[in-house]
């Protein structure tokens, strides 16, 4: 018996674990950067550990317990806005069928809060796009699904069919689109991009025509509508559809 | 072999005790596309919040001494975010503020909060202060990545660090009363001073 065989199943028990538990490892490559002056440079993505599901309102909800000063009638309004929790029916309390669902009506400063309390923080935009871009399936039928096609058609129609059951990634992270926007870490660093000397908008960096000609890939007009909902809201705005995922940059935070 | 099969046994328990199983009843309710945010509906003053509660953002400042928002308590203050290292836009940020006071002539405390805590340090904040003849009452700080982060966040100014360490950030003036309460914003580089400060005073005035 020696110590390398043990460190070994302990490694082993490890990789299990990850692999059971809610945590996923969104496998390192590379992506490329959607928008910039550089064409087709592609930017490396490290490893890092992703919740396989959005944060839910029974999660929340244990959160809120442990940390008062987040219950919605106590929270300040630059945290969050008024309709922070508001489908709550109290502080702590939501009907039951949501103990699953995912948390909603949350602002950036509560989602990162939470994170921030499980010993993570929320994924960055390169880390959650990168993980949308790895191959996906429908839960439903195991075949291989076009994100950008689904995509087109939830931003369109709302309910897609395909979206019923669920995607998966190959990483095993389920449901990054389909049902629900997610916050990003720095959701609102898209909103400059090269040297602002102007007024406060960079804006014309990502409409249509001029981000087009910026972007390494134009077609991907399912990308071009998240910027734009990103760049639309405020870290304490709160939306009946906008949730989020814990996520780990590196793996031995994970234990 | 014995120890082989403790390690497996413990590892088995620690494994039951980590999988969760996450069903998804998924509501899949809304469509992307139908969001709706309530940026319109009108908050009265009493609430929208004070910066000076919110807790959890300490700084270190120019002097070395640590800082946070709710020292600010009692005082009209101006709020921006710069880096020291800035060439055009944060001096002239500087710049508009002095302006600002000479028009107001009222007592403000001026608080700039630096998004570059690689480079910016006491010597470099005070060396800033001291170029621009500051007086007593400015601060220059900063803190940790984290901080930086939900300070801009929290006063809504978005930054964005380069490949050269500089920053391209938005320019913004915030304006404090002395409950901590943003009375107002001025965005851009160009700034009327004397219709701000008349605005200003006309909101101060309907504070008293």
């Amino acid at each position: 018996m020696n110590v390398i065989s043990h460190i070994a199943l302990f490694l082993l028990s490890m990789s299990i674990m990850i692999g059971q538990s809610s945590l996923k490892q969104v496998k390192s490559g590379t992506m490329y950067e959607f928008i910039g002056k550089k064409k087709n440079v592609k930017i490396k993505i490290d490893a890092f550990l992703m919740s396989d599901h959005a944060v839910t309102n029974g999660e929340f909800r244990n959160f809120i317990r442990q940390n008062p000063q987040w219950k919605k009638s106590r929270v300040s309004r630059l945290l969050a806005d008024r309709n922070y929790l508001q489908h709550w029916t109290s502080d702590s309390t939501f009907p039951a069928h949501m103990e699953h669902a995912t948390i909603t009506n949350v602002s950036w400063h509560s989602a990162k809060a939470y994170c921030a309390w499980k010993g993570g923080m929320l994924p960055t935009n390169a880390q959650w796009e990168f993980a949308l871009s790895k191959n996906h399936i429908s839960i439903q039928t195991g075949k291989k699904i076009s994100i950008n096609e689904v995509l087109l058609k939830w931003y369109a129609n709302g309910n897609s069919d395909i979206f019923k059951h669920g995607i998966i990634s190959s990483d095993g992270i389920r449901d990054l689109v389909g049902s629900h926007w997610e916050w990003t870490e720095d959701f609102n660093e898209l909103m400059v991009n090269g040297d602002s000397r102007g007024g406060g908008n960079q804006e014309s960096n990502f409409v249509c025509g001029s981000a087009s000609l910026n972007s390494n890939d134009a077609s991907n007009y399912a990308r071009f509508i998240r910027i734009a909902f990103r760049t639309s809201i405020k870290a304490s705005t709160t939306t009946k559809n906008l949730g989020f995922r814990i996520c780990h940059p590196k793996m031995e935070i994970a234990q | 072999m014995k120890s082989y099969f403790t390690s497996i046994l413990l590892s088995l328990l620690v494994l039951i005790s980590c999988s969760q199983e996450h069903k998804h009843e998924g509501k899949k309710e809304d469509s992307c596309c139908k969001n709706e945010t309530t940026h319109s509906k009108e908050k009265s003053t009493d609430d929208q919040g004070s910066f000076y509660d919110i807790s959890g953002l300490t700084y270190t400042n120019h002097l070395g001494k640590a800082q946070s928002l709710s020292d600010m308590k009692g005082k009209y203050v101006f709020v921006s975010m710069i880096f020291t290292q800035c060439k055009y836009a944060c001096p002239k940020i500087a710049e508009n503020i002095q302006a600002l006071e000479s028009a107001l002539n009222k007592p403000f405390q001026v608080v700039l909060i630096s998004f570059d805590p690689k480079r910016d340090n006491p010597q470099t904040m005070s060396a800033f202060l001291n170029e621009k003849k500051a007086g007593k009452n400015w601060t220059v700080m900063t803190s940790t990545d984290d901080i930086i982060r939900k300070s801009s966040m929290l006063f809504d100014i978005s930054f964005k660090e380069l490949e050269n360490g500089d920053f391209s950030h938005e320019n913004v003036i915030i304006v404090l009363d002395k409950q901590g309460r943003e009375i107002k914003r001025i965005e851009g580089l160009n700034i009327n001073v004397q219709q701000e400060a008349t605005e200003i005073l006309d909101l101060l005035g309907k504070e008293a």
